[in-house]
């Protein structure tokens, strides 16, 4: 990628706010600049701008270096395998987040679609009935979500901790806390098939993020999202109906818990209720380490997905290098940390330019 | 030119550890995967298997799921990219984790399986508790505590995750005992999931329901003492010799019960060989991949031992959760 790409052809700056922004083809890195000024004059801040991809990479690459193993394209596979389900949500999660909410309730929505799609399987209904029924179940959960954060002004945080419960509980509730299993072979195909040297489950991902890139960064709605975050008020005199956009936020999540659940049940070939424990927290993890702003206006839909493939990563080496038991939470969390802190310092670079 | 002399001393470093990783000997390589550590059970399993490994001079890397079956689906996964030589699993979800075992045969790496059953996919060995029958066990000690009693005795359980197979075995072995024995009720079988809180909320709800209950049965004991909890704020926390006493029947043998069966509390356990697991399957891996020997058994149940305080001084050195008491004991 040629540097004089991202600022001509590729390079867009829009006015937010009172802010100059620049977008760069990643995604990432909007770099703060005065107007008329080239940013890629200074490399620190295209560094700084897509810090985490950076990591990502240099993560990747000590990796292939020091193991063997990881290097395997059973390995490499296995990665991309592994980060689809966060990376799915994450997609959602990126929506709500940049509209300053949150949404809590994406694996509990998503193992409750799996339940629910696993039980019309398991009683001989179609695949594609019981994957319209998940998708409905899904943008229910994701409607109710957006309903009362946007009509009712109830807390995001709250809302969603509420039906995070209610979801758990009615998966508990439809098999008694037991188990399904068994799906058609068209299911575990999406799950875990592999189409070439590339999973199927993984190329949805992939689809799925140039989807969600192309929305956020190149239509209205997008554009709305960010603005909405980052200043409610200037969005309504502009015309943004904001309460519509925050509803459509939760249901882009509830849709993507949905796709996720259906691809989750291939995974395994059985549905759990009590599976996925944590993940939402995971997956703002990943949304928070991509750098999209917990406090809304600025989001970054490809820096989810290195966020999320960072975890993997972390997740990934610690197996291959036989790290104990103990020090696996503790080291993600410490490598989490760590990296949303070199990123709020390089940051702090590019806002002293 | 210092940078450049700094640089070559670091790429020697790196040749020197590449060149020894490339030539020392290739050790055997055991993965396992627990559910989780909440379990003093799994946690004592885990520190034997290390032990074991020690001793057999092979490498083990043990890595905890956190209760969550796609997480171990993974960390299987992770297993096989690791290429280690084989695998030992205590499975969250005997149907959940069929794929995974699949997985493992298709690249040729062998499964052990212990506690719990995968129900798919080729186990080289399977070794787990003989379930049923530590629960039948549980039921005869109370049938026999409550012989001359016309009934009906109430009894409550902590049901704990019902997709999990061992611990619903269990379940299942009580309930078929009980039924046996006309003066015998089950008032309230609630499931838990792995909670401990929620064995806390569960007791107090089931005594609100039922004041007049007189059993309980712990088809675990890592929940114990959320159950001990609950009975002390409830005011029906009392020693054997009390005729208020609550009976409390389990499946385990960790140490919670046994500091509370030594303090005059805790009536029986069924004690299980948790703890060597994972250390057997070691051994039964080495003795596969150094001598060729494979287990003369697919599959074993292991007896359970009855412990009550009417025999724990004769039986005591031969349950674990005695062992992990004392080594406590001793620390503090």
């Amino acid at each position: 990628m040629g540097l004089s790409r991202i600022h001509g052809a590729e390079g867009e700056a829009v006015t937010l706010s009172a802010t100059q922004l620049y977008r760069s083809p990643l995604g990432y890195g909007r770099v703060f600049f005065s107007e008329g000024e080239c940013p890629l004059k200074n490399i620190k801040a295209i560094v700084a701008g897509q810090f985490i991809f950076l990591f990502m990479v240099a993560f990747f690459v000590f990796m292939a270096v020091v193991s063997p193993q990881f290097r395997t394209h059973y390995n490499l596979f296995n990665l991309w395998l592994d980060a689809v389900i966060t990376g799915i949500l994450g997609i959602g999660m990126t929506f709500v987040i940049t509209t300053a909410g949150i949404d809590l309730s994406v694996a509990s929505n998503l193992v409750f679609s799996a339940m629910i799609g696993a039980i019309l399987m398991s009683r001989g209904q179609g695949v594609l009935l019981a994957f319209l029924v998940m998708l409905a179940v899904g943008l229910g959960f994701g409607l109710f979500n957006g309903v009362m954060v946007a009509r009712l002004k109830m807390v995001p945080f709250i809302v969603t901790l509420g039906t995070l419960s209610l979801g758990r509980g009615l998966a508990m509730l439809s098999t008694r806390a037991k188990s399904v299993y068994g799906f058609p072979e068209i299911v575990t195909r999406i799950g875990s098939g592999e189409i070439g040297f590339f999973p199927v489950a993984g190329l949805i991902m992939a689809f799925l993020y140039v989807v969600a890139w192309y929305v956020l960064n190149r239509t209205v709605f997008g554009r709305s999202v960010y603005l909405v975050g980052s200043n409610p008020r200037a969005a309504r005199l502009s015309g943004i109906d904001v309460e519509r956009v925050k509803s459509l936020v939760y249901l882009v999540s509830g849709l993507c818990a949905a796709i996720a659940a259906f691809i989750q049940m291939g995974r395994l070939n059985a549905a759990k209720p009590n599976m996925l424990y944590g993940l939402e927290l995971d997956v703002v993890s990943a949304v928070v380490l991509g750098g999209t702003s917990l406090f809304g206006g600025k989001g970054n839909i490809l820096g989810t997905l290195w966020g999320t493939m960072v975890i993997v990563l972390i997740r990934n080496a610690m197996v291959l290098f036989g790290v104990s038991v103990y020090y696996h939470q503790v080291v993600k969390g410490l490598v989490i940390l760590a990296a949303v802190l070199i990123d709020i310092l390089r940051s702090g670079v590019l806002k002293k330019r | 030119m210092r940078k450049v002399v700094l640089l070559g001393i670091v790429v020697c470093f790196v040749v020197m550890a590449l060149g020894v990783a490339a030539f020392a000997e290739k050790e055997i390589h055991i993965g396992v995967t627990v559910p989780g550590l909440f379990s003093p059970a799994f946690v004592e399993m885990k520190r034997q298997g290390e032990l074991k490994a020690q001793e057999l001079g092979v490498k083990v890397t043990i890595v905890s799921a956190e209760n969550d079956i796609d997480r171990q689906f993974e960390q299987v996964r992770d297993f096989i990219a690791a290429g280690v030589d084989g695998i030992v699993i205590t499975t969250i979800d005997s149907y959940g984790i069929v794929k995974a075992v699949e997985e493992a045969n298709k690249a040729g790496v062998p499964v052990i399986t212990v506690d719990r059953k995968s129900f798919g996919g080729e186990v080289f060995y399977h070794e787990e508790t003989d379930n049923f029958n530590a629960g039948r066990l549980c039921a005869v000690y109370v049938a026999h505590l409550f012989k001359d009693h016309p009934g009906p005795i109430e009894i409550f359980i902590e049901r704990l995750d019902p997709s999990v197979d061992s611990v619903e075995d269990r379940f299942q072995g009580f309930m078929f005992e009980v039924s046996q024995w006309p003066n015998l009720k089950v008032v309230a079988a609630p499931n838990l999931g792995m909670d401990v809180g929620k064995a806390f909320e569960a007791t107090i709800n089931a005594f609100q329901a039922n004041p007049n209950i007189k059993v309980i049965f712990l088809p675990g004991e890592p929940w114990l003492s959320g159950t001990v909890s609950a009975l002390k704020q409830l005011g029906k926390w009392f020693p054997r010799n009390d005729p208020n006493h609550i009976v409390m029947v389990g499946v385990d043998g960790d140490q919670f019960a046994v500091e509370n069966m030594i303090e005059g509390y805790y009536d029986f356990s069924a004690v299980q060989a948790i703890d060597k697991f994972v250390a057997n399957a070691i051994e039964v891996f080495v003795q596969y991949f150094r001598e060729g020997k494979k287990p003369p058994v697919k599959e074993r149940y292991v007896p359970v031992l009855g412990l009550c305080p009417e025999n724990f001084d004769f039986i005591k050195d031969r349950v674990w959760g005695y062992r992990v008491y004392m080594e406590q004991k001793g620390k503090q």
